[in-house]
């Protein structure tokens, strides 16, 4: 619990890192257009990714903001309203940092690039100012104050749910499921990394456990949403984020089912930028991830602490695939990382408990 | 599909499935956009590096058939639940919003009598031993914790409604689920004053018997909610026990 407070503080602290920097990536950017420098084109482009990383972070420490805030009865309607432009402020850098990683000045599309880039700035912008009228209008994260716009029923009745063992042991059981798949990945990974006998057959089950995980969580992820009840729409931001990362499971399964049959082609460093977005997209999918059946719970806490320990794995794993491509040299170092990085999340994931993390209690 | 069958299909989509997890209020347009804007980028970003990589690979003729099928079990997957998403999207943002029937579910779930301003329900009950119980809950009748509300109970006058000593401060409940206070067994008329997140309210209540408005017996060792300080999915408390202390 001191850890999420702890986090929670932090999250003033965190705000002003993506404000600074993708502020001024996007300034070094248009610099560079129109100089056409690329040495200002590159400083922008690390600013770009920085900045967008220490959006996730702000993200993270922004859900335990919420909860601390929540509890200390600050009205939730203007902090769904802050989140969600966070949301989409947060998605729009991820794509523009993959639609940025393919350009260069010169290219046409830069200035394509330059819109999107002007536009998440407004958005950011918006965020920011929704976050400020949490603290000077709502008193958010003010000690000693009384909130001078009180919470509603609506708010008390949410800080009181609690979720069911029934929601907490499925949701346990399918984290459990998937840590199992990821550790089988990671032995499918080390198996080709060493070389051993017949890896041409065995290159073949990563995506076939890739698509068959991707299509289990299609149809698993929630008991009370589709297939198996009407209970929840998609529209229901956990249940989404659910048949996201399914539908990226099977696409990448499929897709990498494709490409290892492509013949006589170097394909790895397209597979390894292409793995290092996923990698972003899914640690940006764990970071803001929001848990609804209780989300100002103690369970909920500890739920989003170990979204942030999976989440910082993750974008951990899409920059092992980043410098592999940087240094292509050192390959057998990263493939080391690689499967060491997966190792750990399949550990974290089969020893998953609902709550406060077991390593915390 | 034709259009016109997904367009009768909205309402029978929306209308039991606007809520989102356990929270019954529809999702705002900032939600449904961020929600749009998560999902777009995310299988946009997908689709994009897919076709760069995938792209050189329909130039070998020999081969184009077999990546058109995976392709279009592809473009089929993304298509399904990009139109799932946009349709329930559009269900939610264009459909009249539920409100909570709030003049519909003054129902007593707890053998009392029911009282309401703004947005709280409150549900009073009342044993012939002289315990009243309070129950706070949102418009939905959700139940709010004992945790973010207070209350004191004083008994009232029958006849001039007066309320008089003693003024005391209701008990939280083990569960924190209702506050409880033990006047004498004949106070049947009471004034509460509850205390929620920026106002106080005063609310009478009158248990007449002979009215219909009854209080209820003192059931020893029953089963369920409202029982006198029994519940029959958590160990008996025993007799003479202290009333629990108020978490500040």
């Amino acid at each position: 619990m001191e850890l999420s407070k702890t986090l929670s503080g932090l999250h003033p602290l965190m705000v002003h890192f993506p404000i600074a920097l993708l502020f001024t990536a996007v300034a070094m950017d248009l610099y560079a257009f129109g100089r056409k420098d690329p040495r200002a084109a590159w400083v922008g482009q690390i600013l770009l990714v920085l900045g967008t990383v220490g959006l996730m972070f702000t993200f993270i420490t922004g859900n335990f903001a919420e909860v601390w805030a929540a509890r200390n009865h600050i009205p939730q309607a203007p902090m769904d309203r802050h989140e969600s432009f966070a949301t989409a402020t947060s998605w729009v850098f991820i794509a523009i940092v993959a639609f940025r990683s393919f350009l260069t000045v010169e290219h046409r599309q830069f200035v394509v690039y330059l819109a999107m880039a002007v536009l998440a700035l407004g958005l950011l912008t918006v965020t920011g100012m929704e976050g400020g009228e949490l603290v000077f209008k709502y008193a958010a994260g003010i000690q000693g104050v009384v909130p001078p716009i009180p919470a509603t029923a609506q708010d008390l009745a949410n800080l009181t749910l609690e979720n069911t063992p029934d929601e907490l042991d499925y949701s346990a059981l399918m984290h459990h499921v998937f840590g199992w798949m990821v550790l089988l990945l990671a032995v499918w990974l080390g198996y080709q990394c060493l070389e051993l006998p017949q890896v041409e057959r065995i290159r073949a089950l990563g995506p076939v456990l890739l698509v068959t995980g991707g299509i289990f969580l299609m149809i698993f992820s929630d008991f009370n949403a589709w297939p198996l009840s009407n209970e929840l729409p998609i529209t229901d931001k956990e249940v989404l984020a659910h048949k996201l990362i399914a539908t990226l499971m099977i696409l990448s399964g499929v897709a990498t089912s494709l490409v290892r049959r492509r013949p006589n082609a170097d394909i790895t460093r397209m597979q390894s930028h292409l793995i290092a977005v996923l990698a972003l997209a899914g640690g940006g999918i764990l970071f803001t991830h929001v848990h609804t059946g209780a989300p100002f719970s103690d369970t909920a806490i500890g739920v989003y602490i170990h979204h942030f320990v999976l989440g910082v794995l993750s974008l951990s794993c899409g920059t092992v695939k980043l410098l592999e491509l940087s240094l292509p040299e050192r390959r057998k170092l990263w493939d080391v990382l690689w499967v060491g990085l997966l190792l750990l999340i399949a550990f974290s994931l089969i020893t998953y408990n609902e709550g406060i993390p077991w390593y915390l209690q | 599909m034709r259009p016109i069958l997904w367009l009768w299909s909205l309402p029978l989509t929306a209308a039991p499935t606007l809520a989102h997890g356990n929270d019954p209020e529809p999702s705002s347009p900032e939600e449904l956009l961020a929600n749009l804007v998560l999902f777009l980028v995310t299988l946009g970003v997908a689709a994009a590096f897919s076709g760069r990589v995938l792209g050189p690979m329909f130039a070998d003729a020999s081969r184009r058939q077999e990546l058109v099928g995976w392709g279009a079990l592809v473009a089929g997957l993304m298509l399904g639940v990009s139109w799932w998403l946009a349709r329930q999207t559009v269900a939610e943002a264009f459909l009249a919003k539920p409100t909570p029937p709030q003049h519909d579910i003054h129902f007593l779930a707890s053998g009392g009598q029911v009282a309401m301003w703004g947005d709280y329900h409150a549900e009073v009950s009342r044993f012939r031993s002289g315990e009243f119980r309070l129950f706070v809950s949102d418009a939905y009748r959700r139940p709010i914790s004992t945790h973010h509300y207070r209350a004191t109970i004083a008994p009232r006058d029958e006849k001039t409604g007066v309320p008089g000593p003693p003024l005391r401060s209701m008990e939280e409940s083990a569960g924190k689920d209702y506050l409880f206070a033990l006047l004498e067994p004949g106070d049947r008329s009471v004034q509460l004053e509850v205390a929620v997140p920026g106002r106080k309210v005063r609310l009478n209540f009158l248990f007449d018997e002979t009215a219909g408005k009854r209080s209820r017996p003192i059931e020893c060792g029953a089963t369920g909610r409202g029982a006198l300080g029994v519940d029959s999915s958590r160990p008996k408390t025993p007799a003479g026990s202290g009333s629990p202390a108020r978490s500040e």
